[in-house]
């Protein structure tokens, strides 16, 4: 893109740095945790997280490996190890990548990225986000042979419905027992409770971090929050998360109270539908250039790590795990993302069409409509993928994007 | 002649279930196997099952991306361009992501049109779902009563349960005259007496189906009997212009277990008891449709089909985007091939793209014949 103003080098946030850290740390624990024999469980996006920490049992996240893999350009190979196994290349790519992992060279291959994947002791997996994800566990099942179990849900509209969310407790009820039996260890509620506290907290910290996203200049961008979002997944209920959160959250504060923004010159504020292309994150970049900045996504306000109410622990976790986007009819999407667009002061939205993630893309037309009938925002839909590149085409995505952004610059001036 | 009664109702599914509506009588589309067919059939409506067409979709694109799949595109589509007006309502069940998006679509782009959701757990297991399911069947069945102003009536329902395990049990006749050796029922019959159940009352279905099984006692069996057997799995197969192909290249259907074929009759309701948790009883555990979790009852299906009628090998027909079913296809290869069952995987949109599709069937006939598989 063309250079019309002088760009900020490096991350706006120097905690940021730390997400690598942090990163590393989860995989290398998972490691750790794996070779002393304690017990390990491969869980997908929006399960129950805090009963595993409770618990004593890992969580291991193959979602965010296979992010790990395309943020570092390895996940086309593995998706193609996947598809040469029959997998169909219209399936979630970040299943391919582990199916390419379990049914290639094996999990713990060191030549995958922290040494590979700990072996599982226990599938965990639940319907939240998609059913696909459900499929993909199984077929890892008939792989590993181990005992899972998956919780169920139905879609919602808030306010939360009292039968969802006493059919997403009944199985929570069902999962522990579950998880005693099989791998040996014994649920106790407080250390549950207090597990929960330090979820909670890291939850209002982050939240606090995007709130702060809304000043202007914002004080940090979408390439940089995606970078920082996993703690968030994979380790909530775990102190480290609440100490990362704390030095983002604390040095964007400080920012915003000096009205110091990513961008020298913001003109343009942008948000983002769907999950990023992890093989790409550059995209969110290069608008910097335009003096654009992306300052909001769905995909890190309403994917995980919602609040609750700890006066009602139990009705808070069940409504904390079902009130998620990829959750919610698209009546709800629609809702929420009216709200947020005026709350963030967004100028355009773009929407990634992820032909991976099916659940996320389908009633992004409806959403684009309505934000430009109520609002006046304008929209671009982009189509790619979020981990396998071969969906993305740099030229035509490009100029798509430079012609989005010189329409709003034009409504702006 | 039954035959062709059978097959003409397939020309124009929706015409023909308009004539209904002219008649007076109710017809209310449905989306998938786990809509309680019998509750409406109790309620004196027709159930109409909604499979598509094969025209190309252009108004739907607006709402739904290429990805979603062709079927539900399809039918976003039919109902985009007023062709499904007719309908005194829609009921689609929470299947797969596509179909589930498909009624909030629904709601906001067909207004007016009565709608209805089942919103029914993906995993048929624990006693949490056990009762969540029931409570979402029993939450459509009141729905249903609002509609139509009448409480469902168990004697009706109890009725609707005996014309309806009939239904099943010609069926499955039907079945075991295909996969006889030589074949007594031929497989574009087969497929022609199944699809056209979508579409007619099940009275009339069941009077044609005697009828058929009928003509096939008297008849001698005088072809097939140099035709490969081959079992046919997937979620749907509407093109009827496939098994004509499948002749052509010296095979033949000889058992299915498609969700528009047995996983939809196979399982029968229990006549005794009360018939309202007997039907729900029924949607609980028959064959699991390829979007429900535990596979192993399906794969079991799978696998007696195929030893009943001794096909030699198997044609997974899958829609593209149908994740469910390209999740299920390798795993099942896998332990086909392990057990000797050679297969082969065909993408479909509603269609199958004929010749490239015919040199692989052609192919893979070859080799089945030729015991070249290893
Ligand atoms: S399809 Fe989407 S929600 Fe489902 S597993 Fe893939 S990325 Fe996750
Ligand atoms: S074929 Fe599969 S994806 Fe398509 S509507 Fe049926 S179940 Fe859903």
């Amino acid at each position: 893109m063309t250079t019309t103003a002088p760009k900020k080098k490096g991350r706006a946030l120097n905690s940021s740095y730390e997400a690598a850290i942090v990163l590393k740390e989860y995989w290398e624990g998972a490691a750790r945790h794996r070779a002393e024999g304690r017990p390990v469980a491969w869980v997908s996006g929006n399960v129950p997280i805090e009963l595993f920490w409770a618990l004593g049992i890992y969580p291991v996240y193959p979602e965010n490996y296979s992010a790990v893999c395309a943020s570092i350009q390895r996940a086309q190979e593995l998706c193609e190890e996947a598809e040469e196994r029959g997998y169909s290349i219209d399936l979630c790519s970040y299943s391919r990548v582990n199916l390419g992992i379990v049914l290639g060279k094996g999990v713990d291959h060191p030549d995958l990225p922290y040494g590979g994947l700990p072996r599982p002791d226990m599938l965990v997996t639940t319907r939240i986000p998609c059913l696909p994800q459900v499929k993909w566990w199984e077929v890892v099942r008939e792989f590993f042979d181990i005992p899972m179990f998956v919780v169920d849900a139905t879609m919602v509209d808030l306010p939360i419905r009292e039968s969802q969310r006493q059919h997403y407790l009944g199985q929570i009820r069902e999962l522990i027992p579950c998880l005693e039996k099989k791998l040996g260890v014994r649920f106790q509620e407080d250390t549950f409770l207090e597990t929960l506290k330090l979820s909670d907290r890291a939850a209002e910290i982050w939240l606090e971090l995007l709130d702060l996203r809304t000043a202007v200049p914002s004080p940090v961008g979408s390439r940089e929050m995606c970078g920082n979002v996993f703690p968030l997944v994979a380790m909530l209920g775990n102190p480290r998360t609440i100490e990362f959160f704390t030095h983002l959250r604390d040095e964007a504060k400080q920012c915003v109270q000096e009205g110091k923004g990513a961008l020298e010159n913001e003109r343009i504020r942008l948000g983002w539908d769907n999950i990023p292309m992890w093989y790409n994150l550059k995209f969110f970049s290069d608008v910097e250039d335009r003096n654009a900045i992306f300052t909001y996504e769905t995909y890190l306000r309403y994917v995980w790590g919602g609040r609750m109410d700890l006066n009602d622990p139990w009705t808070a976790f069940a409504d904390k795990h079902l009130d998620v986007w990829l959750n919610y009819s698209i009546n709800q999407r629609v809702r929420t993302l009216l709200h947020d667009i005026v709350k963030f002061k967004l100028d355009g939205l773009v929407f990634h069409q992820n032909r991976s993630c099916k659940r996320f893309s389908m009633g992004q037309r409806d959403l684009a409509q309505v934000i430009q009938e109520n609002l006046g925002v304008s929209s671009l839909f982009i189509e790619s993928d979020m981990a396998d590149p071969r969906a993305y085409a740099e030229a035509p995505t490009r100029v798509k994007m430079e012609a989005f952004l010189e329409m709003l610059e034009g409504k702006k001036s | 002649m039954v035959r062709t009664e059978l097959s003409q109702v397939l020309c124009d599914p929706l015409g023909f279930s308009r004539q209904w509506s002219r008649e007076g009588c109710r017809v209310m589309g449905c989306l998938d196997n786990y809509v309680p067919e019998e509750f409406i059939h109790a309620e004196e409506m027709i159930p109409l099952r909604l499979l598509g067409s094969t025209e190309s979709v252009t108004l739907a694109d607006t709402f739904l991306p290429v990805f979603a799949g062709k079927l539900a595109r399809s039918i976003l589509e039919q109902a985009l361009q007023g062709n499904l007006v007719h309908l005194a309502g829609i009921v689609l069940s929470n299947s797969s992501d596509a179909v589930r998006m498909l009624y909030d679509l629904w709601e906001r782009h067909i207004p007016g049109q009565w709608v209805a959701l089942i919103d029914v757990p993906a995993i048929l297991e624990g006693e949490t779902n056990h009762r969540v399911f029931r409570q979402a069947m029993l939450e459509f069945k009141e729905k249903l009563e609002k509609f139509t102003g009448k409480p469902l009536e168990a004697a009706a329902l109890r009725r609707s349960i005996a014309v309806f395990n009939e239904n099943r049990r010609l069926l499955k006749k039907a079945a075991a005259l295909l996969s006889a050796s030589p074949p007594r029922l031929s497989a574009e019959t087969y497929l022609d007496a199944v699809l056209s159940g979508f579409v007619l009352t099940k009275e009339k279905h069941n009077e044609y189906l005697r009828q058929l099984l009928e003509s096939c006692r008297r008849e001698t069996p005088d072809r097939g009997g140099q035709l490969v057997p081959l079992h046919i799995s997937g979620p749907i197969l509407v093109d009827r212009s496939f098994l004509p192909l499948l002749q052509e290249c010296g095979a033949t259907m000889a058992s299915e277990d498609l969700g528009t074929g047995s996983r939809y009759y196979w399982d029968e309701v229990d006549e005794t008891g009360d018939p309202i948790e007997a039907v729900i009883e029924r949607y609980w555990r028959k064959i699991p449709d390829s979007y429900k979790t535990p596979m192993k009852p399906r794969w079991l299906h799978l696998l007696s089909q195929i030893e009943r009628s001794k096909a030699r090998g198997v044609i997974f027909v899958i829609e593209k985007y149908s994740d469910e079913d390209q999740y299920d296809y390798p795993v099942w290869r896998d332990r086909l091939r392990a057990r000797g069952i050679p297969s082969l995987l065909l993408d479909s949109e509603l269609v199958l793209e004929g010749e490239q599709v015919r040199t692989r069937v052609q192919t893979f006939v070859d080799i089945v014949r030729g015991g070249a598989f290893s």
